[in-house]
């Protein structure tokens, strides 16, 4: 268990670190692939498999594909996707987001969530997540859930109308 | 018993979502700031699912991760249509370059 | 969960409290039915699509009051499985989000897309802005952290889209920085919801064992995760550091949807906002600090960078910015705030700028569509002698939003500052007086831009020959009697200010 954890670990921080590195954009969608891979492969080791599926399904399978469907269609010159390394405004955001890491990793180490009460409860009585979260997923969408799935419902029906007729109206007229 | 340290699904949480940011604040090109923006999405899923381990029976983090990755796939559907639509009149993708509105 | 009794009995009480819901099911009902109705209809019946979509408003509205009415009798209750918290705070803000819609639907035809000719005014309109509308009925009401973040992405899906229903070069730029914006910062949001989550162990909020936990040891933890979660709420109150976006979008956006955008998301979201302001322990500074800075800053900015505009739509867009800064400010004064001059100001506020809207778009018509920039301010020169009863109105909008007397603007303004200047003298800081004080300065500052356009309206002598193209008279007659409306409603409100008083101090945030 605590080896497969470091191996996917490794895999999704390696996947990461190409993501960062690639200059092309199809590379990027291809290393962000195996960065979805590989935290479905750490939701599985905490225990969430219902979820691990679901992400492979809608993220691997459907959005991903829809990015590379957009970078097909919007195929520009080669050097546009590039990033200019060197430049500054780069280096100044290098900076803030190191700080930022920094941050969140101390704050992590000096108070481990561990400590908080709710967690500690949990641990001393046991319980913790042992069976399939499956049955309880799906009991809870229909019951405690209900009324955010309804909302879903609402939320994919205005995404996927809207989307279809921002693409197919152009006001000619006004094209300046 | 869990056998991993908590805070390690949080650190790896951490490094997505700053790499995410980065994406975001650097990349010249809407679909690779995009695509960070799903990078912060999905660490932020992965906390829900680390916390969601010692809340066995409401599971309150995992069901959260799965509305998010609907809205994702919602949102990411609209964004696209709208870079597709900016492309049209634009022939770019370029944020910088597409500026006709007063700065 | 596994007893299958358990599920039933839950199932019932869901059942019992979908009746506490119906407003929501009569919006859900319009949604659809104008969604069908698109489908079925021709183009041309625009106005009966119309027509639905007001109708639908106004049902709502009535079965909103009635909801209002049967709380009156002091019942606030949690619901539907502890996702929502219905009070009186809570109702009557879905009182005034449905009042703000429809004044938003009385909009819609004057503005130049549903105007033209050619007819690419499209029937999704209506239905994205309901959409928006079910978004804020539960950000309103919302008690759980889920909830809240899927009603607002629901009213941000809706928005990006709307933004981009001018169908042209401009429209499309600005969808795509708000998309952007817009999912960066609600990423940004989750990501803290989610160590909000691991601090306390449960996305319910609002319950006693939660405040206690969540502001018991402010550690760096704690700041963290709450300044990540009020990256979101920034955005969507168009506050200081998220506030970039909003001149662009409000340029290239539908002139009725930026109406809407300034009050309708806005609103909901300051009425989850002062749940947690209401939650906070009187006796911590530190966030008293955080909030009075961000408003300072969203005040400065607002009301400096207005200033140098010279596009209207852009010069309202940093008014709406420096409102919203006056509002935030209102958090500061915590527990015990007197509710009633926050929400009369609300009421003001929304009137004086769906005034100002509607005159842009009557304006924007006027000089027509040949004109390149029907937004410019440099338009106006001299139009007063040509077009009174809106210079007049225009007149009147921009002094009840910049607070000068007759207008209700100023009682609401008034209300404000005593409120601020009691609770100074009930928490003792400082940093309330200061706020107090640089507010009146700007609302002072406020003033010379808020007089640009009458002045280029009454004092400029009209130099461009204006095509005096008429045009068709119903929606002269339509566009001249909503302004008078509007305008009296400013006028009515601040001599009898009553009307609305009576009903707003009956409420209480739970």
């Amino acid at each position: 268990m605590t080896f497969f954890f470091y191996l996917f670990a490794t895999l999704t921080l390696l996947m990461t670190l190409l993501l960062l590195l690639s200059k092309k954009l199809i590379h990027l969608a291809f290393s962000f692939l195996g960065v979805l891979l590989g935290i479905a492969a750490l939701f599985v080791l905490a225990g969430a498999d219902f979820l691990a599926v679901a992400q492979i399904l809608v993220y691997a399978g459907g959005v991903l594909v829809l990015i590379i469907i957009g970078i097909m269609l919007t195929q520009t010159a080669p050097k546009e996707n590039g990033q200019n390394i060197t430049s500054h405004s780069n280096i100044i955001s290098a900076v803030l987001v190191l700080v930022l890491f920094s941050m969140l990793v101390y704050a992590f180490i000096s108070q481990p969530f561990e400590q908080q009460t709710w967690i500690q409860n949990a641990q001393i009585q046991q319980k913790t997540l042992q069976t399939s979260t499956l049955p309880s997923t799906g009991i809870l969408l229909m019951t405690q859930y209900l009324l955010p799935f309804e909302l879903t419902a609402i939320l994919l029906l205005v995404a996927i109308a809207g989307a279809i007729t921002l693409l197919q109206y152009k006001n000619k007229s006004r094209i300046l | 018993m869990l056998t991993i340290n908590l805070s390690h699904y949080l650190i790896i949480a951490a490094a997505l979502f700053c790499t995410g940011i980065f994406l975001c604040l650097t990349k010249r090109n809407t679909i690779a700031i995009l695509i960070g923006i799903e990078l912060m999405l999905n660490a932020a899923n992965l906390n829900l699912v680390a916390f969601s381990q010692y809340d066995p029976t409401k599971l309150q983090g995992t069901t959260s991760a799965l509305f998010v990755m609907v809205v994702a796939a919602a949102e990411t559907a609209v964004a696209l249509a709208i870079i597709i639509n900016t492309y049209q009149y634009y022939q770019t993708i370029d944020p910088q370059k597409i500026n006709s509105l007063k700065n | 969960m596994k007893p299958h009794n358990e599920v039933v009995v839950f199932l019932q009480s869901l059942y019992k409290d979908s009746a506490l819901l119906m407003p929501e099911w009569v919006l859900c009902i319009t949604f659809l039915g104008l969604f069908v109705a698109d489908l079925w209809f021709k183009k041309q019946r625009i106005w009966l699509l119309w027509s639905l979509f007001a109708g639908g408003l106004v049902a709502t509205m009535i079965v909103t009051i009635l909801q209002f009415n049967s709380c009156s009798c002091q019942f606030e209750q949690f619901f539907f499985a502890k996702m929502l918290y219905l009070d009186t705070f809570g109702v009557f803000f879905k009182l005034f989000l449905v009042g703000a819609t429809l004044l938003t639907a009385f909009l819609i035809p004057l503005s130049p897309t549903f105007r033209a000719k050619e007819n690419f005014f499209r029937g999704e309109y209506f239905y994205l802005i309901v959409a928006v509308l079910i978004g804020a009925y539960l950000v309103a009401m919302a008690q759980h952290l889920l909830m809240f973040y899927l009603a607002l992405e629901l009213i941000s899906i809706a928005s990006y889209l709307l933004v981009g229903f001018n169908f042209d070069k401009k429209s499309a730029e600005g969808s795509l920085k708000y998309i952007l914006f817009g999912a960066f910062s609600s990423a940004m949001m989750l990501y803290g919801m989610s160590l909000l989550y691991g601090l306390t162990g449960t996305l319910q909020v609002g319950e006693p064992q939660w405040i206690t936990t969540i502001f018991k040891t402010p550690t760096l933890l704690h700041y963290l995760a709450l300044s990540f979660f009020a990256a979101g709420i920034l955005f969507k109150l168009a506050a200081f550091p998220f506030h970039f976006w909003t001149p662009d979008i409000y340029e290239s956006a539908p002139s009725p949807v930026v109406a809407f955008f300034s009050v309708v998301p806005k609103a909901a979201v300051l009425a989850f906002v002062f749940r947690w302001a209401s939650w906070f322990p009187s006796g911590q500074l530190e966030w008293v600090y955080a909030v009075g800075f961000i408003a300072v800053a969203t005040m400065l900015v607002g009301n400096l960078a207005a200033f140098w505009q010279d596009n209207i739509k852009r010069l309202l867009a940093y008014s709406s910015i420096g409102q919203a800064g006056f509002l935030l400010a209102m958090v500061l004064v915590g527990k015990d705030f007197n509710l009633s001059s926050l929400l009369f100001y609300l009421i003001s506020y929304s009137i004086a700028n769906f005034l100002a809207f509607a005159l842009v778009d009557i304006f924007a018509h006027f000089f027509g569509q040949q004109n390149e920039m029907p937004y410019a301010i440099e338009n106006y020169k001299g139009i007063g002698t040509v077009k009174g009863l809106e210079s007049v109105a225009f007149l009147l909008a921009m002094l009840s939003l910049a607070g000068i007397p007759p207008l209700v603007g100023f009682s609401a303004k008034l209300l404000l500052y005593s409120t601020l200047w009691e609770n100074y003298h009930l928490l003792a800081s400082q940093w309330i007086l200061w706020i107090l004080f640089l507010s009146v300065f700007l609302s002072l500052v406020a003033l010379f831009y808020y007089l640009k356009v009458p002045y280029q309206t009454f004092f400029l002598p009209n130099t461009s020959a204006i095509p005096l193209e008429r045009p068709s008279t119903f929606y002269d007659v339509y566009a001249k009697v909503l302004v008078l409306i509007l305008s009296l409603a400013l006028l009515v409100l601040f001599f009898a200010p009553n009307i609305i008083m009576a009903a707003i101090q009956q409420i209480k945030l739970g």
